[in-house]
C-alpha cells in the first residue's frame, strides 16, 4: 500500500523482505502517548517493540536520561528478546508508537539473520552508551564472554532407573537445581525441580517412578566456547532456564539462566553462590579472585557507588563468615561473635581493603586457646588478598581477640583516657558490625559504649575534632588546591574529603544515639534528628559518593583492587573537565560540612 | 433517553435477526473509526467504491484489526473521481458486491460507536444501502471528529475563541501535529481520523 503509515525505510526495517513486511504491517498497532506519560514502566514486562512514527521518547535509569528514541528508532528489544530488565521509557512530547508484538519480532528474528544481527549488535551499543561508553567493562566483557567462562553447575549425572526419591534426595544433598539424566541408549535429558513438582505433586506418580519418564530428552545443548550471548539467545527462543554445556562431546557443566542473567548484570550472584558452595579453603580462595573482575565490571557500568560498596562489603562478610565456619567449632561459634570494623563494618568498602575484625569471646571461653585459630583466619584471609591492617587490628593481634568482660574494661578505658588510639580504636567499633558467631556479644558491647558516652559532651568534642584535623583541599576562591612536594600535582581526597564526612558524620550520629553504621544510613538518620535538611543532605550524600566514585576509578585505573593508599591521590591534571568540576562541587559541600559539625561541637574557630 | 428510545425502535424495526448483536452493550473502550471513498458526493446517486475501518482501544488505534474492502459500483464511475482516489473501474471490478461488503463491515463494528470525520455523509451512504435491506441505518451512537476539533479549539484560551475553525481533515492533521499519511485512500484517512479522535479524547 502506497503512502504506509509504517516507514519500512528505517533500520531495521529496510532489511525484510516483502512477505515479510506485509507481516509486520498485518499485526502493528499505533498507539498515542502523551507528554510525561510511561511507555514502558522498569521492570514490568515488555510485549511490544515500539517504533516511534513521531514525537520523542526518553529511556531512563532512575533520573538519568540514557537515550532518546526519535521517528523511526526502535526500543524495547533488549527487553523483548533477551529478556533484560526494561528501563523507564517516558514520552517527551506528544509522541505516536508503532506498536509490533513480541511474537512478531522473535519469528522474524528466526527466519531473517540480518534483522536479528541489527538487535544483538545494537544491544552491545546500548549497553557502552548505558556505561558511558568507555567503561562498559562488565557490558562489554559480557558480550565477548564464552559460556565456560560463566559459572557453570557441577554436572550431576543420574541413570534413567533412578527413582524420583532418591533424585530429590541428591538433588537437596548437591544444593542442585537440576539433574543430568542418563538413559540407556545414551541420550542426555534433564531433570529440572519443576520436573519433579510436575512429576509428583500435579500428575501424581509414585516416588518409585523412574526418572527416565519425567525427565526432558532431545535437549538443546551448548558448546562452552560459544558465546554467552547466544546461549541466552537459545534460552529465550526455546524458554528454558537451564542448557547443558558440552566440550568434546561430554557435558561439563550446567549453564542456569540466573547465573547468566547476573553474570550480564554484575556477576555477584555468580560469587555469592560460589563462596555458598565452597567447601574447601582452595574453593574459597578461588571465590575471593572473582571480586575483582566484579568490582572492575560494576565500575562505570551505571550502579551507585553506594550499592558497589554494599554489595562488596556483603560479599566479603559472607566470605569470613563461610571461612570462621570451616575454622571454628559449632560449639566455638556459639561462644564468640566475629565481627568487622572499618569501611568494612560501615558496608562502604570498595575494594580489598586492610582487615579490620576482631573476635569476641563469651567469658568462659580462653582466649589464649584460639592463638592458632585466629592467627589461621589472619593467614586466609591475607591468601584471599586482603592485605594486614597496618594498625593490627586483626584477630591475630590478642588486643583484637578477648572475651567479652576483657573489651568492657577496654571500652571503659578508652573512654577515660582519651587519647589518639582510644579514638581510634572506638570509632572501630562505632562501625562495627558481626559477622558469625553470636551477635548478642557484640550488641551488648555497642549498647555499654553507647551510654559511656552519649551524654558526654566534652568527649564528643573531643571525638569529633579530627574531622577538623586536615584542610580540605580548596581554596577561599573554590579552586581545587594541589599537594606540593613529593606529592606534586595530586590531591589527597581521602583526607580532605572522605575522611572528614565519615568522621564527622560518625560523631553526629554517636551524639543522636543512631546505631546504624553506614556513612549514608547516618546521614539519612540526621535529616530526621533535624541536624540537616534534606537538601544539604543529599547534597553531602552526592559529594560522599563522588569522592568515593574517583577512588574506585583510581584503583581502577592503576589496575589495583588491593589498597595500598595510592588511590588515595588524585592527579589534577588528569582530571577532565566534568570530574575537575564534579571534584570541586565535592569539596565545597564537605568544606562547609566541616563548618557545621565545627559550630556544632563548638571546636572554636577554624 | 432519546438514544435509548430510538435503538429500541431500530431493534424492532430490525427485519434481520441475525443482527441483532448491534443492539448489544457496546466492549468497553472501543470505537471504530471508518471512512468510504465514493463515485461522488451526492448521496442521493453516487455509490461506494471502497469503506476502510480501523478499530481503537483506549490509547490504540488497532491498524492490525482492519477492514478494507472494495466495492463494485452498481455504475460506471466518472474519470473525474478517479483522478481523486486513483481506483480505477479494474481496481473495483473485483470488488465484492455492495450487500456483501455491508455484511462484513457491520460484523466488523459490531455494536462499538462510530468516528469519523463527516462521519454524516459516510453514514448516509452506508444506509442508503442496508436501510432497504434490513430495515434499520447503522444504530451505533456516532462520534463526530471535526465537532470534537471545533470544542478543543474553542475551548482553548478560556472559550474566546472567535475565529474560524479550519475544519479540512489536513488542517486538523496539521494542526494536532499528527502525521499525514496519504490522502484519498479509505484506509489511510480512517487511521488519520482514528490518530486525531484519540488525540482529542486524551485531552
Amino acid at each position: 500500500m502506497a503512502g504506509d503509515a509504517f516507514d519500512f525505510s528505517v533500520p531495521p526495517f529496510d532489511r525484510l523482505t516483502d512477505g515479510e513486511r506485509a507481516k509486520v504491517r498485518a499485526v502493528a498497532d499505533i498507539a498515542y502517548y502523551r507528554p510525561q506519560e510511561k511507555v514502558i514502566v522498569a521492570g514490568e514486562p515488555v510485549d511490544f517493540l515500539y517504533v516511534v512514527m513521531k514525537g520523542l521518547v526518553a529511556e531512563r535509569q532512575g533520573d538519568e536520561v540514557i537515550t532518546v528514541h526519535g521517528a523511526g528508532d526502535s526500543f524495547g528489544a533488549m527487553a523483548l528478546i533477551h529478556g533484560a530488565e526494561a528501563a523507564d521509557c517516558e514520552a517527551q512530547e506528544e509522541t505516536l508508537l508503532h506498536l509490533l508484538p513480541r511474537q512478531l519480532i522473535l519469528d522474524l528474528c528466526r527466519v531473517n539473520g540480518r534483522f536479528e544481527r541489527f538487535f544483538t549488535h545494537s544491544v552491545s551499543e546500548r549497553l557502552a552508551e548505558r556505561a558511558n561508553v568507555e567503561s562498559a567493562r562488565g557490558m562489554a566483557a559480557f558480550m565477548v564472554a564464552r559460556v565456560h567462562e560463566a559459572y557453570l553447575h557441577p554436572p550431576i549425572t543420574v541413570p534413567a532407573s533412578t527413582t524420583l526419591r532418591d533424585a530429590a534426595r541428591l538433588m537437596k544433598h548437591h544444593r542442585a537445581t537440576s539433574l543430568l539424566v542418563e538413559s540407556p541408549d545414551g541420550r542426555i535429558g534433564v531433570l529440572s525441580g519443576s520436573d519433579l513438582r510436575e512429576a509428583a505433586l500435579i500428575e501424581e506418580k509414585p516416588l518409585t517412578t523412574e526418572v527416565g519418564d519425567c525427565a526432558s530428552f532431545g535437549t538443546i545443548m551448548i558448546d562452552a566456547d560459544e558465546f554467552l550471548f547466544n546461549a541466552q539467545v537459545l534460552m529465550t527462543r526455546h524458554s528454558i532456564r537451564r542448557l547443558p554445556v558440552v566440550r568434546d562431546g561430554h557435558v561439563i557443566g550446567v549453564l542456569e539462566l540466573l547465573d547468566l542473567l547476573s553474570y550480564m548484570s554484575s556477576h555477584s550472584h555468580l560469587v555469592a553462590v560460589q563462596i555458598d558452595r565452597a567447601g574447601t579453603l582452595p574453593e574459597l580462595a578461588q571465590a575471593a579472585q572473582a571480586l575483582d573482575p566484579l568490582l572492575t565490571g560494576l565500575h562505570g557500568s551505571g550502579v551507585k557507588i553506594r550499592y558497589i560498596a554494599e554489595m562488596v562489603s556483603d560479599l566479603s562478610r559472607k566470605m569470613q563468615r563461610r571461612l570462621y565456619g570451616f575454622l571454628a567449632t559449632p560449639d566455638l561459634q556459639q561462644h564468640s561473635c566475629l565481627m568487622v570494623m572499618g569501611s568494612e563494618g560501615r558496608g562502604e568498602q570498595i575494594a580489598k581493603t586492610d582487615q579490620d575484625n576482631a573476635l569476641i569471646l563469651s567469658d568462659e571461653v580462653d582466649p589464649d586457646s584460639l592463638r592458632s585459630l585466629c592467627d589461621q583466619f589472619t593467614e586466609a584471609m591475607i591468601s584471599f588478598g586482603y592485605p594486614r591492617c597496618p594498625g593490627n587490628m586483626m584477630v591475630s593481634n590478642p588486643e583484637w581477640c578477648r572475651t567479652e568482660s576483657q573489651f568492657r574494661d577496654e571500652i571503659f578505658h578508652w573512654v577515660m583516657t582519651p587519647s589518639e588510639r582510644s579514638f581510634l580504636n572506638l570509632a572501630a567499633f562505632l562501625d562495627s558490625e558481626a559477622v558469625a558467631g553470636d551477635p548478642l556479644l557484640l550488641h551488648r558491647l555497642r549498647a555499654y559504649l553507647f551510654d559511656r558516652l552519649t551524654d558526654n559532651a566534652g568527649f564528643l568534642a573531643n571525638f569529633a575534632r579530627p574531622a577538623l584535623s586536615f584542610d580540605t583541599p580548596i581554596g577561599f576562591f573554590h579552586q581545587l588546591v594541589l599537594e606540593r612536594g613529593e606529592r606534586k600535582g595530586t590531591i589527597d581526597i581521602k583526607k580532605g574529603g572522605i575522611f572528614p564526612v565519615v568522621h564527622g558524620v560518625r560523631a553526629l550520629a554517636l551524639e543522636k544515639r543512631l546505631h546504624t553504621r553506614n556513612t549514608f544510613e547516618r546521614i539519612d538518620g540526621l535529616v530526621g534528628e533535624r541536624l540537616f535538611d534534606t537538601a544539604f543532605a543529599a547534597d553531602l550524600t552526592e559529594a560522599l559518593q563522588f569522592l568515593m566514585e574517583m577512588r574506585l576509578a583510581a584503583r581502577v585505573q592503576q589496575n589495583r583492587l588491593d589498597a595500598n593508599g595510592s588511590d588515595n591521590y588524585v592527579q589534577a591534571a588528569h582530571l577532565t573537565k566534568l570530574q575537575h568540576d564534579g571534584l570541586r562541587d565535592s569539596l565545597r559541600i564537605v568544606k562547609t560540612f566541616k563548618q557545621l559539625v565545627a559550630h556544632h561541637f563548638k571546636l572554636g574557630s577554624f | 433517553m432519546l438514544a435509548t428510545f430510538r435503538q429500541a425502535l431500530a431493534r424492532r424495526r430490525l427485519r434481520n435477526p441475525d443482527y441483532t448483536f448491534l443492539f448489544d452493550p457496546p466492549p468497553p473502550d472501543e470505537a471504530v473509526c471508518f471512512d468510504c471513498e465514493t463515485t461522488g458526493l451526492d448521496r442521493k446517486a453516487d455509490s461506494i467504491v471502497q469503506i476502510a475501518a480501523v478499530r481503537i482501544k483506549g490509547r490504540r488505534v488497532l491498524t492490525s484489526q482492519r477492514l478494507n474492502l472494495m466495492v463494485r459500483p452498481p455504475a460506471g464511475m466518472t474519470a473525474g473521481v478517479i483522478k481523486i482516489h486513483h481506483l480505477r473501474q479494474q481496481d473495483v471490478a473485483d470488488g465484492l458486491e455492495p450487500l456483501e461488503a455491508m455484511d462484513r463491515f457491520l460484523r466488523f463494528v459490531g455494536s462499538r460507536p462510530l468516528v469519523g470525520y463527516y462521519l454524516e455523509f459516510d453514514v448516509a451512504m452506508v444506509n442508503r444501502l442496508i436501510r432497504p435491506w434490513l430495515g434499520i441505518g447503522l444504530p451505533q451512537r456516532q462520534i463526530e471528529v471535526s465537532s470534537l476539533y471545533y470544542d478543543y479549539r474553542t475551548s482553548r484560551g478560556g472559550g474566546i475563541y472567535t475565529g474560524n475553525v479550519d475544519l479540512r481533515l489536513s488542517a486538523i492533521m496539521e494542526d494536532l501535529n499528527l502525521p499525514r499519511l496519504k490522502a484519498h485512500d479509505a484506509f489511510n484517512d480512517a487511521v488519520m481520523t482514528a490518530l486525531a479522535y484519540v488525540k482529542l479524547k486524551a485531552r
